[in-house]
């Protein structure tokens, strides 16, 4: 039964689950809980919230399940889509996540020098320092930035899905991606002097 | 190469991606010569080097166990406490539909149907308004003819005038059973009850009646035995009250 479960779509195992399959609900948890709660983590930044946001992501799930339409996309992204809807919720209403200053949307200024690396980064920080300042720079970006790269760079869904996650279109994903990515860059690139903290290309645009 | 062409390709330079070998080579002696493409082209492998790293990420993953736990035992829980039907594939819902939607009309015209079978507009009619009360009746042609029904009807009034005998005044239990040498008349309605309280079931009692009666419902009473009770089958329906009467004159007592 278990093997049968693992093969099952998505679909599936939601529509057994609905009919009060129990294996069928843990298999559906085991193999989408990672990604709701790694996307709510890195939305939020907290474990705490993380956990609670995964919590109700499929108790919802138990609750309004057969509102799924796999017209408007998959479970994946049905499931994705209500836990951006509790994150973005909770953010709003504890805005507890660790904040890092920022000079508007690029977040230009302000970033700490040690982010500043000379030579190979790997050089310099270790990879857990390496991953602790690129997880801060992806708290401090924007929300609808941070979105993306946490379902995309960081999550597993196509920009399709995405897309069908955040209700726009598919080029806004692509875009934000790249703009969201400009951003993380140019934060971690920043240096001790004025002319580094802005990109390239706009301090020596003439080189 | 300037820097915003450095730039364009410093992603792919810090993730490794293929590219012409020149144009790599190119990036990377622009990027040793400029200090802030140099700036650039880590940031990109830091970003490339984090991104990676937090994806590839195992240690925080996943949920918590007990969390999987505590959903298990919800969910138990809620299938106890209503179970739930086997929802029908979303791709079929609306065929689903279509074939409620046909079974209904079905259903709906069936019953109109069993209804109209059931209870003929006219028998009602017949008993609170004028005409004859049951459909066996409607034929003139019919009256001397007391079909199959008439005489269930006619045995049943049997045994109810036996449970009667000391409230009413029956006959002989052969004198109820209607009888080919019997003429009678159509029902006359004795109410002016809507159809909606029109009798649907009941029973016909032979009772007989002094000739008075039949003056009370417009018939001319017989003169020539006119202290002679005449006899009379009464449609009563469940709830007691007398809805129609037929008089009956049996053939052998004709002058």
């Amino acid at each position: 039964m278990a093997k049968t479960l693992s093969h099952s779509s998505d679909e599936e195992l939601l529509r057994l689950m609905l009919a009060g399959d129990g294996d069928a609900f843990e298999a559906l948890y085991d193999r989408r809980q990672g990604g709701v709660y790694r996307f709510a983590l890195r939305m939020s930044g907290s474990a705490e919230i993380a956990e609670d946001v995964t919590h109700d992501v499929f108790i919802a799930l138990m609750r309004d399940g057969r509102q799924f339409d796999p017209a408007r996309g998959s479970v994946a992204s049905y499931l994705y889509g209500i836990a951006r809807h509790r994150t973005l919720k909770r953010l709003q209403r504890e805005r507890s996540f660790v904040s890092m200053s920022e000079d508007g949307e690029d977040g230009g200024g302000g970033f700490d020098e040690k982010l500043v690396a000379e030579g190979d980064p790997f050089a310099d920080l270790t990879r857990s320092e390496t991953i602790d300042l690129v997880r801060q720079a992806i708290l401090a970006l924007p929300e609808h930035y941070r979105e993306v790269v946490a379902l995309c760079s960081l999550g597993e869904l196509s920009y399709e899905q995405a897309a069908s996650v955040i209700g726009c279109p598919v080029g806004t994903v692509r875009s934000r991606l790249n703009r969201a990515r400009e951003i993380l860059v140019r934060k971690l690139s920043a240096v001790k002097g004025p002319t580094a903290k802005s990109a390239p290309n706009s301090a020596m645009a003439a080189r | 190469m300037f820097c915003r062409d450095f730039e364009k390709i410093a992603g792919d330079l810090a993730a490794g991606r293929l590219m012409e070998a020149g144009k790599r080579e190119r990036a990377l002696r622009h990027a040793s010569e400029c200090s802030a493409c140099a700036l650039w082209l880590n940031a990109e492998r830091t970003v490339e080097a984090g991104l990676r790293a937090l994806t590839e990420g195992a240690e925080e993953g996943k949920a918590p166990p007990h969390l999987k736990l505590a959903l298990r035992a919800a969910f138990d829980r809620q299938v106890k406490a209503a179970p739930v039907p086997i929802p029908a594939p979303a791709r079929s819902r609306n065929l689903t539909r279509w074939r409620l939607a046909a079974a209904a009309l079905i259903l709906f015209a069936v019953a109109v149907a069993l209804l109209q079978g059931a209870a003929p507009p006219n028998s009602k009619r017949d008993l609170s308004g004028g005409g004859s009360p049951a459909p066996r009746e409607q034929s003139p042609q019919r009256i001397n003819e007391p079909d199959k029904q008439e005489q269930k009807i006619e045995t049943n009034v049997a045994k109810v005038m036996s449970t009667n005998r000391h409230t009413r005044r029956p006959a002989t239990t052969s004198d109820n059973v209607a009888r080919n040498d019997e003429t009678v008349t159509d029902y006359i309605p004795l109410t002016y009850l809507a159809d909606a309280t029109a009798v649907e079931s009941g029973t016909v009692l032979r009772v007989e009646l002094p000739p008075s009666a039949l003056i009370a419902v417009g018939l001319p009473a017989p003169v020539e035995r006119s202290d002679s009770r005449v006899k009379a089958d009464v449609v009563v329906g469940d709830d007691g009250v007398a809805r129609a009467v037929r008089f009956v004159r049996q053939d052998s007592v004709r002058r």
